[in-house]
């Protein structure tokens, strides 16, 4: 009687195994089918089954589902050479605003980094490997309709952009950079107006756009993206 | 919010069953089994858990096999993994347990309540449930629980300290000679040789309580190859 109860409780779980998408629930379903099935064993009067059933199914299957979690949990970052947003030094490491919010963001998703340095953003044609996010002082004017179809945009924090004596669409960031190095005073400078950074997240992973959407979210409430800005920014 | 409730609530009916599950265990009935066989194995083997007096006595053949295969598994995977190069990392900390559990303190209490239970369910399984298998097996997930705050390598320093591999395999060694041994004492291989004892007291059922003990560190130690080189080549295959 009751080891039936704990079979229709894992015949649920199983259910749900097979509607979430999500890969860390389908771990602890897993979990609790596990923990449900030890169960019924239990009732039907074998409890070493149904120790061994717990041990493994429950205990055991579960972490190591959860470490190998982090093999799929890979994202891929396309980044164009952004001063003070993401940017590498002479010893090679990446830097940078947009490096900080995203590192954050893969470490609370337990998922590393791989980085892809484009040197234009006609560049992504000819990379053929999947890329999750597009990132490097982003803004809305730069990006093309063709870029469009497979990425769309998250909003991080406003900016300036203006136009230089060449035509081009240049934000606060690059200009400061081509200040601070001496390169360029400010006068070569026109139609100044504001703008904000985006990063561009590919279509193909639906949850992902409005997972890192909440995530900068929740960085802005938290106050942490202040601190990302005063040590990357200035 | 609800992603995280679910997760918490998760947890919640794991504990709940698992203390319903150790609850339950000393009431149950010992219905459906015919009296003769009962009564027959506790003349015979004096183990008051009947399925160890089958598997440790009667079956011990298949037991011996079944550690085989076992070791097998676990050699297979360190050998084909130790010519593959690992995750350049400078620590294997795996993080896991971040969310679940907030803190150190929280890691060190289940691995050492867990490793008590492994070794507390590996000297009982002749009295009651569990046994070399079961405590192996919870004695594996103590340390992959470890790992959640502590460095990997650091771990399996420690372990190459002990020698554990070594000793895992004069284990497996171990086994058979003690079933052969039984051919001095009573003409007869892989049975019980040693005083049955009085039922229900540590001391019983023969070699149960040694076979449990070395069954229940070899699969303690097959675990931790296995997840060891899991870990440290993850992301490679």
């Amino acid at each position: 009687m009751i080891s039936s109860i704990f079979w229709i409780l894992s015949l649920i779980t199983v259910i749900g195994i097979i509607i979430s998408k999500d890969l860390l629930i389908n771990i602890l379903l897993f979990g609790l089918f596990g923990t449900f099935s030890s169960g019924a064993y239990l009732f039907m009067g074998a409890p070493d089954v149904s120790f061994a059933s717990f041990a493994l199914g429950a205990a055991f299957t579960t972490f190591v589902f959860l470490i190998s979690i982090r093999k799929t949990g890979k994202l891929t970052v396309a980044y164009l050479e952004a001063p003070y947003m993401i940017t590498e030094n002479e010893n090679g490491e990446i830097w940078g605003f947009e490096f900080d919010v995203l590192k954050e963001y893969a470490n609370s998703s337990n998922m590393d980094l791989d980085f892809i340095k484009l040197e234009s953003l006609d560049d992504l044609k000819h990379h053929s490997t999947h890329i999750d996010i597009l990132a490097g002082g982003l803004f809305e004017e730069m990006i093309t309709e063709e870029i469009r179809k497979d990425f769309t945009s998250v909003k991080e924090i406003p900016t300036r952009i203006a136009l230089d004596k060449n035509g081009d669409l240049r934000d606060l960031m690059r200009i400061k950079s081509l200040i601070v190095s001496g390169e360029q005073t400010l006068d070569f400078l026109t139609e100044s107006k504001t703008s904000e950074y985006i990063l561009l997240i590919s279509k193909h992973d639906k949850d992902m756009y409005s997972k890192i959407n909440s995530f900068i979210k929740k960085l802005k409430d938290e106050g942490k993206i202040e601190e990302y800005i005063s040590r990357n920014l200035g | 919010m609800i992603k995280k409730l679910f997760n918490y609530s998760v947890i919640i009916i794991l504990i709940f069953i698992t203390v319903l599950l150790i609850l339950e265990i000393n009431t149950i009935p010992l219905n459906n089994i015919p009296e003769k066989y009962s009564t027959s194995v506790l003349k015979d083997n004096g183990s008051l858990n009947m399925v160890s007096a089958i598997y440790l006595d009667y079956r011990m053949y298949d037991t011996i096999f079944e550690i085989t295969v076992f070791f097998i598994a676990a050699f297979g995977v360190s050998t084909i993994l130790s010519n593959i190069p690992s995750t350049k990392q400078k620590s294997a900390n795996i993080k896991i347990s971040k969310d679940l559990l907030q803190n150190n303190v929280s890691v060190n209490l289940i691995f050492l309540l867990s490793t008590i239970f492994a070794v507390y369910i590996m000297i009982t399984g002749h009295l009651g449930p569990g046994g070399g298998f079961v405590g192996g097996v919870i004695g594996g997930t103590g340390i992959l629980i470890l790992s959640g705050n502590k460095d990997l390598y650091q771990i399996e320093k420690d372990f190459e300290k002990m020698k554990i591999h070594n000793i895992e395999k004069y284990v497996l060694i171990a086994v058979p000679i003690l079933g052969i041994m039984t051919l001095f004492f009573t003409g007869n291989s892989l049975v019980n040789f040693l005083p049955q004892g009085n039922p229900g007291s540590i001391f019983s059922g023969g070699t149960a309580i040694i076979l449990n003990f070395l069954i229940g560190f070899k699969v303690f130690a097959g675990t931790w190859t296995i997840f060891y080189h899991f870990v440290n080549h993850r992301g490679l295959i």
